[in-house]
C-alpha cells in the first residue's frame, strides 16, 4: 500500500521534452514540447521549435521535470549488424576510444543492434547550461533511442518513413528498421505525424516521445547513465513532491482540524448560551423554591409536633374508659392531653397523657379498671400515680396516668 | 532555507508539525476543550435543577396537604358548622348543658403558624358532655379539640354532685400579609 501511494505521489504528471541539436559551428538548435497527462493520455501542450539560445527555454512553462535528447553533430549512431553486449558497445564502434570519455547508449529492441555515441564533456555541458536556465532534467537520450516509446502510436508515411529534426527513420510493422542521419531541413516542421489522437510535426517527435517516457516513468536502456547530476535532481525531484504532499497533508490536516473545532466551539458556546440563560432563570426559581420550601418544613414540624396530625378521639377514649368502670369505682377528674401552661395565649398541649382521677371501695378494683384500660390497642401504658385510703369514710381515691400510642 | 534540499525542508516540516499542533491545541482546541467542560457543568447543573423540579413537584403535593390541613382547622365563623360559639350554644339547648365558659387563650404569636385556643366549658351530665366532644370532634368544623378535662365536684348551691367538661379547641389564622 505505501509503494502504491509512494508511486502516486512521485508521479510525473507534466513533463517537457527538450531535444537539442549540435551543429559543426559548436552551435544549438533546440526544440521542446511539454506534455501533460490528462485522463491517462499524454497531450501536447506548449511547443517551441527551433530555438537558438539556452535562454529561449525561460519560455518553458513548467521546468521542474524534462527529459534531454542529444542528437546532430557531436552524437554518434551506428546500426550493428549483430546483437552485442551492451558494455562492449562502444569498443564495437570505436575500438581505440575510452569508455569513461563516452555516454553509450544501445538499443536492441528491433531487428538490428542500435548504438548511440556521445562525450560525456558535450553533453555535461549542455546539461550544465539547461541545469543553468532553471531546468530540471530527470533524464537524457542520445540520438533517436527515445523514439521507440511512442513508435507502436506513430502513423508513418506511406513508404514507413519517418522525419525527425536530425533522422530519417525507417519503420516496419511497428518496428524501427533503418535510420539516416542528416537534417531534413525546416520542411520537417511542415510534416506532421498522427500520434494516437493527436498530431505532431516532425521536430516535435523526439522532444514528445522523451517527455512521455518520462511520464510513464519508463527507465529504458541506459537510462539516465548513473550520471551524478540526474541522479541528484531526481532525488531533489522526489522529495519535492512529497515536501508538496505532505504541506498539502499538513494544510488540509490542520484546516480540518481547525474547521471541526470551530463547528465543535460554535456548537457548544451556542448550547452554552442557552443553558446559562435557562440557568439563571431557574436559579431565581430554585431560591424561591428553597425558601418555600423551608416554610412548609417549618410548618410540618410544627403541626407534626404539636399533635395536629394525630387522628386519636378523646370522645371515643373516654366512652370507653367509662365502659371500664368496674362495680364499686368512679371517676371523678378525666383529663385528655392536658394543657401545659394553662392561661397562656402560647399554650401547649401533651400529646400522649390522659390522667384519670377517680375513687374505689377495693384497691382490688384498680388493678381491674388497670387491666380492663391495658386492653384498648390506642394504650401503651397505664400508671398508678397516687393512692389514698380514707379510713372514715372507708374508700380510695386514686390516680392514673396514662400514655397513647403515637 | 533558500538553500535547503527538498529533503532537508521535509525533514524540517515533520519536526515544525508537532510544536504547530501543539499551538493549535493551546489557541484553539483548548478553548474547546473547556467549552465543552463548561457544557457538561451546564448540563449536570440544569440536571440537579431538574431534580429540583421534581422536588418541587413533591413540595407542590405537601403544600397541598398542609393547605388541606388548614382549610379543616381554619377559623371560620361565618357559618354555622364552623361557628363554635353557635354550634355549642345550640348543642346545650339541645341536650340540657349548660355553657359556663366560653373564652380564647388571648392573641397567639406562634410562629411559622398562628393559632387561636379557645375554652369551652359546659356543665350537665357525662353523657351529653361526650356527646358534644364527640360532635365538635366528628360532625363539626369548629376547631381542632386539643383537650378535655371532665371534673366532677358537688354544687355549693344545690348540694349535688356535678360535672364540669372543659374544651380546648384550636383553630389556624390567616398569615399576616
Amino acid at each position: 500500500m505505501w509503494s502504491s501511494i509512494r508511486e502516486r505521489l512521485v508521479q510525473i504528471d507534466t513533463a517537457t521534452g527538450i531535444e537539442l541539436v549540435f551543429s559543426s559551428d559548436e552551435q544549438v538548435t533546440i526544440h521542446a514540447c511539454t506534455v501533460r497527462l490528462e485522463n491517462n493520455t499524454p497531450v501536447k501542450k506548449i511547443r517551441h521549435s527551433r530555438l537558438e539560445k539556452y535562454a529561449d527555454l525561460q519560455a518553458l512553462g513548467d521546468r521542474k521535470a524534462a527529459s534531454a535528447v542529444f542528437s546532430g553533430r557531436g552524437v554518434l549512431v551506428k546500426k550493428l549488424g549483430q546483437r552485442i553486449e551492451r558494455d562492449k558497445a562502444l569498443s564495437a564502434v570505436l575500438p581505440q576510444a575510452k569508455p569513461e570519455e563516452f555516454y553509450t547508449q544501445v538499443d536492441d529492441s528491433g531487428p538490428c543492434t542500435i548504438v548511440a555515441l556521445a562525450r560525456k564533456t558535450l553533453v555535461d555541458k549542455a546539461l550544465a547550461e539547461l541545469q543553468g536556465q532553471g531546468i530540471t532534467v530527470l533524464d537524457f537520450s542520445l540520438g533517436f533511442t527515445a523514439v521507440n516509446n511512442i513508435l507502436p502510436f506513430i502513423s508513418p508515411d506511406a513508404d514507413g518513413r519517418i522525419e525527425t529534426s536530425t533522422y530519417t527513420l525507417t519503420v516496419r510493422e511497428n518496428t524501427l528498421w533503418d535510420f539516416e542521419s542528416g537534417a531534413p531541413g525546416p520542411a520537417v516542421d511542415n510534416h506532421e505525424y498522427l500520434v494516437g489522437r493527436q498530431y505532431l510535426q516532425g521536430c516535435d517527435l523526439l522532444p514528445y516521445a522523451a517527455a512521455v517516457a518520462l511520464i510513464a516513468g519508463n527507465t529504458g536502456p541506459g537510462f539516465s547513465f548513473g550520471h551524478q547530476q540526474i541522479e541528484a535532481n531526481r532525488e531533489e525531484y522526489k522529495y519535492r513532491r512529497y515536501l508538496q504532499s505532505a504541506l498539502v497533508f499538513a494544510l488540509v490536516f490542520l484546516f480540518t482540524v481547525l474547521l471541526a473545532n470551530f463547528l465543535l466551539y460554535d456548537h457548544y458556546f451556542n448550547l452554552n448560551k442557552g443553558l446559562t440563560v435557562h440557568q439563571q432563570a431557574s436559579q431565581k426559581e430554585m431560591a424561591d423554591r428553597q425558601k418555600t420550601g423551608k416554610t412548609l418544613a417549618e410548618k410540618e414540624t410544627f403541626f407534626r409536633n404539636a399533635g395536629w396530625l394525630t387522628g386519636v378521639k378523646t370522645s371515643f377514649l373516654a366512652d370507653r374508659l367509662a365502659s371500664f368502670l368496674p362495680e364499686g369505682t368512679g371517676f371523678t377528674a378525666l383529663s385528655f392531653f392536658p394543657p401545659g401552661k394553662a392561661g397562656s395565649a402560647n399554650i401547649s398541649f401533651t400529646k400522649d397523657t390522659i390522667s384519670i382521677s377517680g375513687w374505689c371501695n377495693d384497691p382490688y378494683q384498680i388493678n381491674l379498671l388497670m387491666n380492663n384500660i391495658k386492653t384498648l390497642e390506642e394504650v401503651q401504658t397505664v400508671n398508678l400515680t397516687g393512692y389514698s385510703y380514707r379510713k372514715d369514710e372507708q374508700q380510695g381515691n386514686f390516680s392514673l396516668e396514662l400514655i397513647i400510642k403515637p | 532555507m533558500k538553500g535547503a534540499t527538498s529533503k532537508q525542508k521535509l525533514k524540517w516540516l515533520g519536526i515544525a508539525f508537532l510544536p504547530l499542533l501543539f499551538l493549535c491545541y493551546k489557541l484553539a482546541l483548548a478553548r474547546t476543550v473547556s467549552e465543552y467542560a463548561l457544557y457538561r457543568a451546564n448540563k449536570e447543573a440544569i440536571s440537579q435543577l431538574d431534580t429540583s423540579t421534581g422536588e418541587g413537584i413533591s413540595m407542590e403535593a405537601r403544600r397541598r396537604q398542609l393547605d388541606g390541613l388548614s382549610a379543616l382547622y381554619f377559623l371560620d365563623t361565618s357559618r354555622y358548622t364552623s361557628n363554635l360559639l353557635e354550634i355549642v350554644t345550640e348543642f346545650c339547648h339541645d341536650n340540657n348543658l349548660k355553657l359556663k365558659d366560653y373564652r380564647p387563650l388571648g392573641m397567639p404569636a406562634v410562629q411559622p403558624v398562628r393559632v387561636l385556643t379557645r375554652i369551652v366549658t359546659v356543665s350537665g351530665e357525662f353523657l351529653p358532655c361526650l356527646r358534644l366532644v364527640y360532635a365538635l370532634e366528628m360532625q363539626f368544623r369548629a376547631g381542632k379539640v386539643r383537650s378535655v378535662a371532665y371534673q366532677s365536684f358537688t354544687d355549693p348551691a344545690t348540694k349535688e354532685p356535678a360535672l364540669d367538661c372543659t374544651i380546648y379547641i384550636q383553630n389556624i389564622l390567616a398569615d399576616e400579609k
